[in-house]
């Protein structure tokens, strides 16, 4: 079980004098439950990647397949777009999550809603019946991916799910997709490697449209040459660490969250004095 | 000078308000960051900059000419120019030197002038050369720029940035970043607002609201080393100035605001 992209290639106005390939020989795999995080720089193609995903573009070569079957088959792939909040239309929270479902005929409605809202961390006593357009940003963006988790997806598609929300809607939101790893499979397009790094399962990193990197955040976290390939700057935490082993200090392997930075420097440190 | 001055706001039907008792000031050639939680009242403030939106009680004044008066609305526009999270919703042009002549344009600015301020403003962000290309093949990062050339072909004295960086990638954010120290060098007086901190670190000013009032107004390295404001404002420290506090407790002598990596680093290994 897994969405599966083979060798897949995409370039926007074929035929015209403008066309030039977006995405070339791509191959990458999502497991089901598993969360990977699609890193490159804007203009890399990770937003594109994302569209054939879900079945919205129709690849120029090669395939994506959801467990076996072609993106587009309905109901398979969830995305959520850059910003989803801004697609809220409904007056209540509840109606607005229940568009989906109900678009597919889903027998249990109510019991979907609940679910997906449960899923992000929202009470669906409390939210359900509230405007979504008085929500706070946390908030808005977890009601916008329960819109889509409403669905019953077996993968999930999330573009940038953190910019623009402050810390705690950000935390919010990390948690949640740490809470529905296990049970769906997620791709997850960033720039902001900091932040997804440590909750990865997988980190995959995009180059002007070709495959720089596939493995896991840690190994990623050994590589400075294909963050600076990819145009992207080191994690503020792995940079530390890295110009830290230039001055000598003994850090066998680079972690990737603040606790486990503060470890290794200070420990490195001891060894040093 | 942009100075608000006891500034309450509430918006229509709301049951509390989104500014209660802002007193502030911006001079040219500053830098003044504004941080805040979603909801803290930063997007109002930066739309009452400009006059989008007009105060309940207290004032906004624009170099003396006050917001609520609606003769000057034009005046204060002019020297007052926003830019916002998103850039598509302030590109109006089919091709980059459209969308930036049609401010000035509109204004009546003769051709031969309007040439010289697109000129100008595309020259500031770095975008010259991309004169006939369309917008929607731009980069994030180069419409967000795009968007700063439109309000610059305006000569305002004042930039209102509002979450413009939020959407960039790191490097789009340090040229977006860039433009805005070069404005500030050239003597425009920038407000920008944003929740990640480490955009702050070299402003000349912080400020930091919370539930529509102002919890902190300072110096960078005051906010960064006071942990318990920025987390009973629904803020955090950066990730690196987390593992300072951190190595600072475990007894290392680590300075209180790092700025980077490498000052961390060369605290811990002279």
């Amino acid at each position: 079980m897994a969405l599966t992209v083979q060798s897949l290639g995409f370039t926007y106005e074929v035929g015209t004098s403008i066309a030039a390939p977006v995405l070339e020989e791509i191959s990458l795999q999502v497991q089901a439950g598993e969360i990977v995080v699609c890193v490159g720089a804007t203009g890399s193609g990770k937003s594109t990647l994302l569209r054939l995903c879900a079945g919205l573009l129709k690849p120029v070569g090669g395939s994506v397949l959801v467990d076996g079957s072609p993106a587009n088959t309905k109901g398979s792939v969830g995305i959520v777009f850059q910003n989803p909040e801004a697609q809220f239309f409904a007056e209540t929270v509840e109606a607005d999550v229940a568009f989906g479902p109900r678009n597919l005929g889903i027998a249990d409605i109510e019991g979907a809603v609940d679910d997906a809202l449960d899923s992000v961390g929202l009470d669906p006593d409390i939210y359900k019946p509230r405007s979504p357009f008085t929500l706070s940003g946390g908030e808005a963006r977890r009601v916008a991916i329960a819109g889509v988790l409403a669905m019953r997806t077996p993968y999930l598609l999330l573009d940038e799910p953190t910019a623009g929300l402050d810390p705690l809607g950000r935390r919010a939101v990390l948690r949640s997709l740490v809470g529905l790893s296990g049970r769906v499979g997620i791709l997850v397009v960033t720039h902001d490697a900091d932040e997804f790094m440590p909750i990865a399962d997988r980190v995959f990193a995009l180059h002007e449209g070709k495959a720089l990197f596939d493995g896991k955040p840690g190994a990623m976290a050994e590589r400075p040459d294909v963050w600076e390939k990819a145009g992207l700057s080191l994690p503020s935490l792995v940079l530390a660490q890295h110009l830290a082993r230039q001055r000598g200090a003994l850090i066998p392997e680079v972690a990737l969250d603040v606790e486990g930075t503060a470890r290794v420097l200070s420990a490195a440190r001891v060894v040093c004095s | 000078m942009i100075d608000f001055q006891r500034v309450r706001y509430s918006y229509p039907g709301a049951d509390s308000q989104a500014i209660a008792g802002v007193s502030l000031c911006l001079s040219p050639g500053e830098i003044v960051v504004l941080v805040g939680a979603n909801g803290s009242g930063k997007s109002t403030l930066a739309r009452m900059c400009n006059g989008l939106l007009i105060p309940d009680e207290g004032s906004v004044t624009v170099d003396g000419m006050d917001t609520s008066d609606g003769k000057v609305a034009f005046d204060i526009r002019a020297r007052v120019g926003l830019v916002l999270q998103n850039p598509d919703n302030q590109i109006v042009g089919t091709v980059v030197e459209e969308d930036v002549a049609f401010g000035p344009e509109n204004l009546g600015v003769p051709c031969a002038e309007l040439r010289v301020r697109v000129d100008e403003a595309l020259a500031a962000v770095g975008l010259s050369g991309l004169e006939r290309r369309e917008p929607h093949l731009l980069s994030e990062g180069q419409k967000q720029r795009l968007a700063i050339a439109g309000a610059l072909a305006m000569q305002p004295r004042y930039m209102v940035f509002d979450e413009s960086t939020a959407m960039l990638d790191p490097q789009g954010r340090r040229d977006v970043l860039a433009v805005m120290r070069k404005l500030r060098v050239a003597g425009h007086g920038i407000l920008h607002v944003t929740h990640h901190l480490d955009d702050a670190a070299d402003a000349d000013r912080v400020i930091a609201l919370a539930s529509g009032a102002i919890a902190f107004d300072g110096t960078p390295e005051e906010l960064f080393s006071d942990e318990g404001l920025l987390v009973s404002i629904g803020l955090e420290l950066p990730p690196l100035a987390s593992v300072a506090t951190a190595l600072r407790r475990s007894g290392l002598d680590v300075p209180v605001a790092v700025a980077n990596a490498q000052s961390l680093v060369e605290a811990l290994w002279p």
